[in-house]
């Protein structure tokens, strides 16, 4: 198992080095110099030199990528040209805010998820078990930032319930995140709630179920302790990965909804080319992406005999 | 937790906005004032919260680039000089005064002895000859040194070959030498440019990287100016206070708070709640019925910056075929835009100069909305009726605003046949295109830092530009030696005779067209008064006072 | 299939609203009352009405007809995109899964790598290299889209090798491109069929998502990613502008999420 689980860590060490290659590489072929960007409209030859060689950006790429690399080793990210803040800084300010909108999202998404599809499948071809099916795929059919303004338009501006947009300022206010969250959490929502419905109908036909009943058990015990904490699961472990896609995909719901998190940090990075916030960024999110995998498949393996460590 | 109750006057502006939609857009009414001006006498004390739409990227003189790290520092430091805020004249601040030599090369500035820093230590030559070299040093890289180029060892200083400027010199303590290369009528005005102001050095260096950065603190911070720094909370707010030791008139209010907003509608909703006394930028297409929701509380401003299609210059269908170029400027409507896309809120340009900018020429006849006279210079440019014209590109940065106002300026070029085809680019690759010339019709704005004509005029329309800032890659030799004779003049009368030939000059070759000045709608509370703003877009935090 | 199919009404309803949007692209100029081009600047935002059914967007021009001329980008987008994406995933996820050993991990690897990189990212760098038109756009969303395709055909691949008609083919000499292409691939089409058409559904969403940021189909020519985009501004004033083109896109995307799922039921053969 140890050996399992030090062969997948070390199996992370390519798909990260090769994600800030290709971030890298990425950044230097799109058009657009991150000198004139930084300089704004006060540009002369000499200005434009300066800037050159005082971001190091004379030197060769690969030059520039080993440097980088050894500098991101001691912990050190470099910092924004535009900002002049030390990047792990920014993603210290910009991370709470992308970390809530998704805690949020994926608890919202959860738990009613989990509720829908409990219902449905404990009630196989009811209303409920069509509108579970039909629901979930209302869910992935919708285009998020559309979903989200209709929230706006109606929680926020006709009913005057919930904010329309912003953060709310210091601290964290839950009321601000609830339609960002529930717009960013429904197409998971929906998938959760049929992954679970079809969970359940596999356990409630497994032996230990039918033993349970057979003892006599009341149906809201078998279904509730037994049946459900085995159908939850997969559907934990597919919160988790994500989890981690979320954190990068929140991008159009972080616009809409005016919240300063991670996913507008990397667009505003990406049109200003600045560097290292780019690559900042694409590396923690990266990290985040497959150190959640990795999770996700030594649970797996601790938790099903089946699966070989190779 | 929002409710409807405290936000009645939403409700209100929903309604009225939506009665606006119903009965089409055609409703304007003029904001009242264009300043806050108040018969009463001032009130000191109090905290005024300002709303600031995105944060200001950075405080240290050296790297204001933009208007909002520009808005908060010009309170943080004072320079030599500073700009009357309503008609931004020169005035003295840190130099009481200054003389110029014989042949006007040489500008000697006479220091204040009462100018203090805000850690209460006093300002003296050598710390202003510090700060300067700082901001010409190569290392610095400063994208902002510009004010200083005119001045004797500038380049030397930042090209690496020396230390210091030689062209600045201390005659004593409170006098200061400086040399120009040339004679220079604008490089006094320039100095009202916070990037020249005057910051304690050694507290600066104390903060090494992090100066002027959320990481800043009272004691790297140490300006010379009516407010002095409290704290900078990254991305939320920044707060200065009142520098009770301030040389020049005090400011009436105690703290002033700058609450960072990523959008408009959030800040708006703040003012509704009642807890920001100023906005500084309001959501698009909302102007009309924010002015009927708070009368008497908007102030309307134009600024100066200016909105131009620019015409490359040095290809084809554009080069030497002036004709086509002005069949396009006669094609287009930007009226029109302005009443239904922009809502009434920014104005028609009129030539290459910001209307507010001194030495712009009401006179100047530019060509207007005109389709027969559109069609007439497009036959003259060899396309009857658009015939053999192939489809022009036109190219711009991607914002919303833009991609719809090229939309409309698309069907009316349409209609008097001239095909164009749209590209929408982002700001990092867009830039990049225009500078190398890859574009065919681009849309860019220049907003003037300084209140000086050659500051719009110069960087755009000179070949010493081509590429950076002329995108157009216009040059005129006449034109040149104007615009040299423009800077060297000293007597203002004959300068702006000058540059009011320049502008004839360039509306007869069309480099460019210029549509929009750009101008802003500010909304500000009941209590609020003698709020000033400039047409250099800045809001003078020492005059404004809240009344209980 | 097709007898299976029939008699589910949910997926029936599910290519009524493909065939809808199909029809839509084909004959626009015959169904739009107006040109969709058409800017009339003083009649901007006019609410819906006798005139135009859908109102007016900030320019005059009227809504319905652009979200029927709309049909037409999406769907293309849509198609072409799912057909580029399921190439390199079969490719790959075939390599991978047939040979497996070093090659697998290799391709898995780089799999990773592109399921770990920021959508956007990936969609922005590719835009603003290659320039913002059609063909990009198809590049750019199937450089996202293929990666889920080779896991999958990865899977389906690895739990086929071990089969006895693959064993069989390989012990009578047939090579392994035949293999694949004569003995697993027919076997694995059915998931593969149900993922493209929902597929479908996910890459018209991108490409809105792609709109919205100012990287998708080029104007003037209506898309309803761009509507939704130029309507935002104007969206507590005018939302008849947002309303309409988000709708097209939903019951679009729903339409094939319907259908695929209809598929699924009606291919499975578990049911």
């Amino acid at each position: 198992m140890a050996r399992f689980i030090i062969w997948r860590i070390f199996q992370l060490i390519p798909v990260i080095l090769g994600i800030s290659i290709l971030t890298f590489l990425m950044m230097s072929f799109v058009p657009g110099d991150p000198v004139v960007l930084m300089l704004g409209k006060h540009i002369s030859p000499q200005t434009l030199e300066n800037a050159r060689q005082g971001l190091g950006l004379d030197q060769p790429l690969l030059t520039r990528y080993l440097q980088y690399l050894w500098n991101a080793l001691q912990g050190d990210f470099g910092r924004s040209y535009i900002q002049h803040q030390e990047v792990s800084q920014m993603l210290y300010d910009k991370i709470p805010v992308t970390f809530c909108l998704v805690v949020v999202a994926q608890t919202m998404a959860l738990t009613l998820g989990v509720l829908i599809g409990v219902l449905a499948s404990v009630k196989r071809y009811s209303f409920w078990d069509r509108f579970t099916t039909f629901s979930a795929l209302i869910g992935v059919s919708m285009p998020t930032f559309w979903l989200g303004m209709m929230l706006q338009l109606v929680f926020g501006v006709l009913l005057h319930i919930l904010p329309v947009s912003g953060t709310g300022g210091e601290g964290f206010h839950l009321q601000n995140y609830i339609l960002p969250g529930f717009t960013l959490g429904f197409a998971s929502m929906a998938m959760y709630a049929q992954l679970i419905r079809s969970n359940m109908i596999d356990v409630l036909h497994m032996d230990y179920i039918r033993t349970a009943r057979a003892k006599g058990l009341s149906s809201r015990i078998v279904v509730f302790k037994h049946a459900m904490r085995n159908a939850l699961i997969p559907v934990t472990t597919q919160a988790g990965v994500d989890f981690g896609s979320l954190m990068g995909g929140a991008i159009l719901t972080e616009t809409i909804f005016s919240l300063p998190g991670i996913g507008t940090m990397l667009f505003n990075a990406i049109s200003r080319r600045d560097y290292p916030v780019v690559q900042g960024v694409t590396l923690f999110l990266a990290l985040v992406f497959v150190l959640i995998n990795l999770l996700v498949d030594i649970s797996y393996a601790l938790l099903d005999p089946r699966i070989r460590y190779d | 937790m929002l409710n409807s109750k405290r936000y009645p006057s939403l409700v209100i502006a929903i309604i009225v906005s939506a009665a606006l939609i119903l009965t089409g857009c055609g409703l304007t009414t003029e904001p009242t004032k264009n300043t806050t001006l108040s018969a009463s006498i001032p009130v000191d004390g109090g905290l005024f919260r300002f709303g600031m739409i995105s944060s200001p990227t950075a405080l240290d003189p050296a790297f204001l680039v933009e208007v909002n790290g520009i808005e908060i520092a010009k309170e943080l430091y004072d320079g030599l000089i500073r700009y009357d805020p309503n008609t931004l004249e020169v005035k003295p601040a840190i130099a009481e005064k200054w003389d110029y030599s014989a042949d006007k090369k040489v500008l000697t500035f006479h220091i204040r002895k009462d100018v203090k820093f805000h850690d209460g230590t006093g300002v003296n030559a050598q710390d202003i000859l510090d700060v300067w070299n700082r901001l010409a040093a190569k290392a610095t890289v400063s994208p902002v040194a510009f004010p200083l180029e005119p001045i004797v060892g500038f380049a030397e200083v930042n090209s690496g070959a020396a230390q210091t400027i030689s062209g600045l010199k201390k005659i004593d303590d409170y006098t200061i030498e400086v040399t120009l290369k040339e004679k220079n009528a604008a490089f006094l005005t320039s100095l009202g440019h916070p990037t020249v102001s005057i910051y304690k050095l050694e507290a600066a260096k104390k903060a090494g990287q992090d100066f002027g950065t959320p990481a800043s603190t009272p004691e790297t911070i140490v300006g010379t100016g009516a407010f002095k720094f409290v704290k900078w909370n990254s991305d939320q707010d920044i707060t200065i206070e009142k520098f009770k030791d301030y040389y020049g008139t005090k400011a009436h209010v105690d703290q002033v708070v700058y609450r960072i907003f990523k959008d408009e509608s959030t800040a708006l909703n703040e003012f509704r709640a009642g807890t920001l006394d100023y906005v500084d930028l309001l959501p698009p297409g909302q102007s009309q019925a924010i002015i009927q929701e708070f009368p008497d509380q908007t102030i309307k401003t134009i600024t100066f910056t200016n909105e131009f299609i620019g015409f490359n210059l040095s290809k084809a269908p554009f080069k030497d075929n002036v004709y086509l170029r002005k069949a396009i400027a006669y094609a287009i409507d930007p009226q029109s835009v302005v009443d239904s896309i922009l809502s009434g809120l920014s104005t028609v340009s009129n030539g290459p100069l910001p209307i507010t900018m001194p030495g712009y020429d009401k006179d100047l006849i530019c060509p207007s909305f005109d389709q027969t006279k559109a069609k007439e210079y497009l036959a003259k440019a060899g396309y009857p009726e658009g015939k053999g014209l192939a489809p022009i590109q036109y190219a711009y940065n991607f914002n919303q605003t833009n991609q719809i106002i090229a939309e409309a300026f698309q069907s009316q070029l349409k209609e008097v046949g001239i095909p164009t085809e749209l590209k929408s680019m982002e700001w990092g690759s867009y830039i990049n295109a225009v500078q190398q010339g890859d574009t065919q019709m681009f849309r860019l704005a220049w907003g003037a830092d300084y209140p000086d004509p050659d500051n719009s005029l110069r960087v755009l329309y000179t070949k010493s530009q081509w590429g950076m800032n002329n995108n157009t890659f216009y040059s005129n030799p006449q034109v040149e030696t104007l615009m040299t004779q423009g800077l060297e003049e000293n007597d203002t009368l004959k300068r702006m005779a000058i540059y009011k030939t320049i502008q004839e000059k360039l509306v007869e070759d069309q480099p460019a067209i210029w549509t929009f000045n750009t101008t802003y709608l500010r909304l500000f509370g009941k209590n609020v008064h003698d709020l000033t703003i400039s047409a250099l877009d800045q809001k003078d935090m020492r005059t404004v006072w809240l009344s209980k | 299939m097709w007898a299976r199919l029939r008699t589910d009404w949910v997926a029936i309803f599910g290519l009524f609203l493909v065939l809808l949007a199909v029809i839509f692209a084909f004959c626009a100029e015959i169904i739009a009352p107006y040109d969709p081009l058409q800017v009339a600047m003083y009649e901007s935002l006019e609410a819906p009405s006798f005139d135009h059914i859908m109102g007016t967007d900030i320019l005059g021009r009227d809504v319905f007809s652009r979200i029927i001329y709309g049909a037409r980008p999406s769907l293309i987008i849509g198609v072409v995109a799912t057909s580029i994406s399921l190439l390199i995933g079969l490719i790959i996820g075939a390599i991978a899964g047939y040979y497996g050993g070093w090659l697998d991990s290799l391709l898995m690897r780089i799999t990773d790598v592109f399921l770990a990189f920021p959508f956007f990212l990936l969609a922005i760098a590719i835009l603003t290299f290659l320039g913002t038109n059609l063909v990009n756009i198809f590049i750019a969303l199937s450089m996202v889209g293929w990666t889920n395709y080779a896991r999958l055909v990865r899977g389906q691949v690895i739990s086929l090798r071990h089969r006895d008609y693959v064993k069989a083919a390989r012990s009578i000499g047939a090579n392994d491109s035949r293999i694949i292409l004569r003995h697993v691939l027919p076997n694995i089409l059915a998931p593969v069929i149900i993922y493209t058409t929902m597929n479908v559904g996910v890459i018209i969403l991108a490409e809105a998502g792609l709109s919205f940021l100012g990287l998708g189909v080029q104007p003037p020519h209506p898309s309803w990613g761009l509507m939704l985009a130029e309507g935002k501004d104007y969206f507590f004033a005018a939302s008849w502008t947002v309303i309409w083109p988000g709708i097209a896109i939903f019951l679009t995307v729903l339409g094939y999420n319907l259908l695929g799922d209809g598929l699924r039921s009606a291919l499975d053969p578990r049911q």
